[in-house]
């Protein structure tokens, strides 16, 4: 047993629904949720998180906007489809079930 | 001191460093080669890239000159190592799962054209992408067929009409043939076979080079012992058997690694990111001094080149020094690089073919030597004729420096002997142009305002019979390396033997039969002609009753040389009387020599070449067998086809007789009077098994 492999596996589908919890805040600049993660305490790569947003953009969970920019071309402004919304709401109670029971499981038994 | 660059990175205009620049696009292509499998790769690179360009455009906006080193390392601690990527798949977690993953994917793929990997239309590596195959290979297999049997072509075709076209297909082929360009003489295909079955360079090297040597020698050998006039098969030991055009091909088929994933495939090394890398770092180190290397070598390449063709290719060679200077600036120049390797393969070609033809001048040179005393007069000839050898010999030598300095990668100078060779060729030139003229001037004045010599004769009782006795000349072979096919030529260390024999008939003067017999030769004066052509050795016996007897061949001594010599045999034939050919007279093969000559009423000036050439001459058109006889204007008629009797002869007046026979003596005063102005083209009588244009210059 691979404890990197494992760590990811455990990061993989967080990875996704903390991506989608701050794009439902509102609309979000790739570079800005790399540093909401970074302040909450979670690394993330932005390598990591371009093919996710695309891959969740193709997936009909996001859509974009170009947004104009102070100098250069404009950027993509993501933000939740109406899927994207179930999609987000169904890992949000999977999410907290998965959190109440990891927590029960792992309290120490008194 | 560092070189920036100005680039249009994602639509914004960035500033760069050299070495960072190249640092930015090996990071990028290891982020293309992780992102290869992705759905939306494409989509991905390019807001990658926009988001590194909003961070360039920040600092330099922010007052940074350029971008340097630290700023692209910043940037690939934002953006991450692919290793260090977290994995996005739904279908695996793990590198080896998605390997196994993508193979499977593979393996249930459709056959399709890759649109990613192509030369015509992707076929071959839409194939090789199905089988999970090296395309090089597939494009061999391919090849192959097209030359081999033909099919192959239209094979192509229909598979790029009938497969959908795709540009999701990849290529898992782990290692895969490439050309190697750190390990080259040529294309570097043998150090990309070297890399591939993991051997040392020089095996393909040798097994390359061998069988064209070998070729080479044989071919070579095998034309100077007995085939010289066959050029054909000269040629065809390039294209028949030998690895030359094999490789050739392969270093057209097979793509030249450039990038460091290309170079470790090519050595097949396992494409994990972290040997990447490394090898990013290894290349890095030596790449700016690998480029430099590069453009000094190709700018003092083309310097040599210059000096061999310094006054006529400046404006090219300019050219070339230029596309070197961009190409060392800047590896992202690929259009520089597609013509540099375009230059580089004509180039390659063109010395391959001068350097053939170079080794039959030699070989060719070679085999007429011994010839020479039949054809140049005198110490200065043969003086010229040594000399003019240089022509070939500087090049073969120049050639051969080149190789050799190319093969063991000399740099050093070498001008002392450029000048020399330089020198040496331009006294070849000149040489070969005196030799010319010397040669030209030898076939300039005839001799044909001397007499005929008549042969006493006795007078045949009813008809004349005119017969080759003599054995017709074939070739003896004495001459290994002169190969001839055809009969009425023989040549040997000292004799030129030829049929050259012309026949001519007249009306008689009186009511005798006459022989009379005029040897012709050129010469550079007309003595000299007159000299040698009182030289040519020539049979013929006229005492034999009813019957003249030709000899089969006319013979030129080595003391005399070859001058178009030739033999006339004017036989005169009273008004009435008949003659008739003996089937033998076939053994004489008369042809002309035609010289342009030089002379021409005082326009000598403007005639810049001499031509001697030679041509077959079919003036004779008699039956043999067949009786003939002489009518009153000096012509042979057919005496099946009726001829004056005796009667109405003996019944012309003696006035009429007399008037008859003026008219024939001014006929013939007139013709002698042609023949002696008519000296601007002079028409011999000569045969041609070579057919043989000699191109002088004129004084």
């Amino acid at each position: 047993m691979n404890l990197d492999n494992t760590q990811s596996q455990m990061k993989k589908g967080i990875l996704e629904f903390c991506i989608l919890s701050i794009i439902k805040k509102g609309e979000a600049y790739p570079s800005d949720i790399v540093e909401e993660m970074k302040a909450a305490g979670m690394l993330l790569l932005e390598g990591t998180l371009y093919p996710l947003l695309t891959r969740l953009k193709n997936a009909d969970m996001l859509s974009y906007r170009w947004v104009e920019s102070s100098g250069g071309p404009p950027r993509k402004y993501f933000s939740l489809t109406a899927t994207g919304e179930t999609f987000y709401h169904d890992l949000y109670s999977t999410w907290q079930e998965l959190a109440a029971a990891v927590n029960k499981v792992t309290q120490p038994t008194v | 001191m560092k070189k920036t660059l100005s680039i249009n990175f994602s639509g914004r205009l960035i500033t760069i460093d050299e070495d960072a620049y190249d640092q930015l696009q090996q990071y990028i292509d290891t982020l293309k080669l992780h992102f290869a499998q992705e759905q939306g790769k494409d989509e991905i690179i390019a807001d990658i890239e926009n988001r590194i360009g909003e961070i360039f455009y920040a600092k330099l906006t922010n007052g940074s000159a350029s971008i340097a080193t630290p700023d692209v390392q910043e940037i690939i601690a934002t953006i991450g190592k692919p290793e260090d990527f977290e994995p996005v798949e739904n279908t695996g977690n793990t590198t080896n799962d998605r390997e196994a993953n993508h193979k499977q994917y593979i393996k249930r793929g459709r056959l399709t054209r890759n649109s990613n990997d192509k030369m015509l239309g992707g076929v071959c590596s839409g194939i090789a992408a199905y089988f999970n195959i090296d395309t090089v290979l597939v494009r061999l297999i391919l090849v192959v067929l097209i030359f081999g049997a033909g099919f192959g072509f239209l094979l192509y075709i229909a598979l790029w009409v009938f497969l959908p076209q795709s540009s999701t297909v990849g290529n898992n082929a782990h290692r895969r043939l490439y050309r190697s360009n750190d390990d080259r003489i040529f294309g570097g295909v043998a150090g990309g076979i070297a890399q591939y079955f993991n051997i040392d360079v020089w095996i393909p090297r040798v097994i390359f080079a061998l069988p064209f040597l070998f070729a080479l020698i044989r071919s070579v050998s095998h034309m100077v012992l007995n085939n010289f006039f066959d050029d054909s098969r000269f040629w065809s030991f390039s294209f028949g058997g030998t690895t030359t055009v094999v490789y050739i091909l392969l270093w057209w088929i097979i793509p030249v690694a450039k990038t460091v994933q290309e170079k470790m495939a090519m050595k097949g090394e396992k494409l994990d990111l972290n040997s990447i890398k490394n090898n990013i770092q290894d290349g890095l180190k030596s790449f700016t001094d690998k480029a430099n290397a590069f453009g000094k070598d190709v700018t003092q390449r083309s310097q040599e080149w210059t000096s061999n063709f310094a006054d006529d290719n400046k404006e090219r060679i300019q050219q070339a020094q230029h596309i070197t200077r961009s190409t060392s600036n800047k590896i992202g120049s690929g259009i520089a690089i597609l013509i540099k390797g375009c230059l580089l393969f004509i180039g390659g070609i063109a010395a391959f073919a001068l350097f053939i033809f170079i080794i039959t001048l030699i070989f060719g040179s070679a085999a007429l030597w011994p010839l020479k005393a039949f054809l140049f007069d005198g110490a200065w000839a043969n003086a010229f004729a040594w000399l003019a050898l240089l022509v070939v010999v500087v090049p073969a030598a120049a050639f051969i420096v080149w190789m050799s300095r190319r093969i063991f990668k000399l740099r050093s100078s070498i001008r002392p002997v450029k000048v020399v060779l330089g020198i040496l060729f331009l006294v070849g030139f000149v040489s070969a142009i005196c030799l010319g003229t010397n040669i030209a001037r030898g076939f300039q004045y005839s001799n044909d305002k001397y007499d005929a010599t008549e042969l006493p004769m006795p007078q045949p009782t009813s008809i004349l019979t005119v017969q080759v006795s003599q054995p017709e000349i074939t070739y003896t072979n004495e001459l290994p390396w002169v190969h001839i096919d055809d009969a009425g030529f023989d040549i040997t260390n000292d004799t030129l033997k030829y049929a050259n024999i012309k026949l001519r008939f007249e009306l008689s003067n009186d009511s005798l039969y006459h022989t009379r017999i005029k040897k012709y030769s050129l010469g550079n004066t007309v003595t000299n002609a007159q000299r040698r052509a009182e030289k040519i050795g020539f049979d013929i016996t006229t005492t034999t009753n009813n019957v003249v007897d030709l000899g089969a061949y006319i013979s030129v001594s080595k003391n005399e040389q070859f001058r178009g010599q030739q033999v006339l045999v004017i036989i005169e034939i009273p008004e009435g009387k008949k003659i008739q050919f003996d089937p033998t007279i076939d053994k004489l093969h008369p042809f002309t020599v035609r010289v342009n000559e030089r002379y021409n009423n005082g326009r000598r000036r403007y005639r810049r070449m001499s031509k001697v050439y030679f041509e077959n001459d079919y003036s004779f058109d008699y039956k043999v067998n067949t009786p003939y006889y002489m009518n009153t204007a000096g012509e042979l008629k057919l005496v099946s086809e009726g001829m004056p009797s005796a009667n109405t002869n003996n019944a012309i007046t003696p006035s009429k007789m007399n008037i008859d026979s003026l008219n024939n003596v001014i006929e013939k005063a007139k013709r002698i009077r042609d023949s002696v102005e008519n000296t601007t083209t002079t028409t011999l009588h000569t045969y041609s098994p070579i057919t043989f244009v000699c191109m002088m210059q004129g004084v």
